[in-house]
C-alpha cells in the first residue's frame, strides 16, 4: 500500500502565515510500503519534513527519499555515523536514491521510533540541482542500539520538486502504523 | 489552529538557579523546539531534561562531534536526557533542542540537538525519553552535579511546531 500525504491548504485557509508553515502530514493508521507527499506547492523557498519513523522488518536501519519519483542513477549520498562508540562516514554515487534517513527495526522495544529532521534546500529553483542535509537517528536505553546521522545528499536535476517518496531500501519491509511524517514549507523574504 | 511555529514560554534567569521548570505545556503542537542559552556557575558543562517530574533511569542520550581537530562520540543511560553546551566562560553556550512528536501516545519521545561551546566543542545529539506519555511538564537544568548553578542571565525558550 501505497500512502499520500493529505493537503493541508484547505484547513490552513484564511490563516496568517509567517515563514515557517505546514504543507501536509501523514500518520500511518496500517502499514505502507511507501509514503509520499504530491503535488507539493511552490510557494515556499525550502522544504523540512521532521519524522519519526518505524518499520516490520528487523535488519533494515535506513530509508531512502526519492524526488520526483526518479529512480534513475543521478542521486549522490552521503552520511557521518555514531553507535556512540565508533565514527564512520560513506559516499554513494550514481544512487538511485538518496539516503540513508534512520529509521527503528522491528528488533527494538515497542513504541521505539527513528526519526529526524531533512531540509531540502531551493526545491523549487530550476537553475540548481537540489541538495538535501538532513539529521536524524534512533535511540533506546540498551547499549549498541543508538545511531545518529548527518546526512547530506544531491539530486543531479534542476527540475523543481513537486513529489517526495520514502521507502525503504531493497524493499525490504514495511512502515507501521503510528509512523509520521511533516512536511513544513520555509520562506524567505 | 495555532500558527505553525509558535514560541510557548520564555525564562531568563535573574538569579542563580539549578534548573527552569516549564509546566502545563499544551498538547496543541506536534514538535517542540528546547532553545538554550546557558552558563554554569561550576565546572560542568552538561546539563539534562527531565519530562513529568521522571526522575527514573528512563533516558539515554548520545553524540558525535569534535573538538580542535578530534572526533568524539559517546551514548549513555541516565535519568535525565542529557547534553552538552553550558559554559563557565564570558559566553553563554547555545543549544537548540528538537523533541519530536512531543505530545504522542504511542511512542517514546526522540529528540535531537546541536551544540556549540565556546571552548570548541561541535556536537550533534540523539536522545530518548524512554516513556509514551505525552510530554506537560519539562524541568530544564543541572540535575548530575551539585553547587553548577546557572548563573543570571541563562534563558530557555520553548517553542511548538504544528503539523497540517
Amino acid at each position: 500500500m501505497e500512502l499520500l500525504g493529505t493537503i493541508a491548504s484547505s484547513t490552513r485557509q484564511g490563516l496568517a502565515t509567517n515563514s515557517f508553515e505546514s504543507i501536509a502530514s501523514v500518520t500511518l493508521t496500517s502499514t505502507a510500503s511507501t509514503i509520499s507527499f504530491t503535488s507539493i506547492s511552490s510557494s515556499y523557498t525550502h522544504l523540512q519534513i521532521r519524522y519519526n519513523s518505524r518499520h516490520d522488518n528487523d535488519t533494515q536501519n535506513n530509508m531512502y527519499m526519492r524526488l520526483n519519483s526518479d529512480n534513475s542513477s543521478i542521486y549522490m549520498r552521503m552520511y557521518i555515523f555514531t553507535d556512540g562508540t565508533t565514527i564512520q562516514t560513506i559516499e554513494d554515487i550514481n544512487t538511485d536514491a538518496m539516503g540513508y534517513f534512520s529509521v527503528a527495526n522491528s528488533s527494538r522495544t515497542a513504541n521505539n521510533f527513528g526519526g529526524g529532521i531533512i531540509n531540502i534546500l531551493d526545491y523549487k529553483n530550476t537553475s540548481k540541482n537540489k541538495s538535501v542535509l538532513a539529521r536524524t537517528g534512533r535511540a533506546q536505553q540498551a547499549s549498541g542500539t543508538t545511531g545518529i546521522l548527518m546526512s547530506a545528499g544531491q539530486w543531479a536535476s534542476t527540475s523543481a520538486v513537486d513529489t517526495i517518496t520514502f521507502g525503504m531500501f531493497a524493499g525490504e519491509g514495511n512502515f507501521v502504523t503510528n509512523t509520521t511524517f511533516a512536511l513544513y514549507g520555509i520562506k524567505t523574504a | 489552529m495555532p500558527a505553525t511555529y509558535n514560541a510557548i514560554a520564555t525564562t531568563t534567569l535573574t538569579a542563580t538557579a539549578a534548573s527552569i521548570s516549564f509546566t502545563s505545556i499544551t498538547s496543541s503542537y506536534t514538535d517542540l523546539v528546547v532553545v538554550v542559552k546557558a552558563k554554569s556557575a561550576g565546572n560542568n558543562t552538561t546539563f539534562g531534561l527531565k519530562f513529568n517530574g521522571d526522575t527514573g533511569s528512563n533516558y539515554g542520550s548520545g553524540y558525535m562531534g569534535g573538538q580542535n581537530g578530534s572526533t568524539l562520540t559517546t551514548f549513555n543511560s541516565g535519568t535525565s536526557a542529557s547534553f552538552n553546551a553550558q559554559s563557565q566562560s564570558s559566553e553563554f553556550a547555545p543549544n537548540v533542542i528538537h523533541i519530536l512528536n512531543y505530545a504522542n501516545t504511542n511512542m517514546q519521545k526522540l529528540m535531537f540537538s546541536e551544540v556549540n561551546q565556546p571552548n570548541g566543542y561541535t556536537l550533534q545529539y540523539c536522545a530518548i525519553w524512554s516513556n509514551t506519555s505525552a510530554i506537560t511538564t519539562i524541568d530544564v537544568g543541572n540535575f548530575d552535579s551539585a553547587g553548577n548553578h546557572w548563573v543570571t542571565g541563562t534563558s530557555v525558550t520553548i517553542y511548538g511546531i504544528a503539523k497540517a
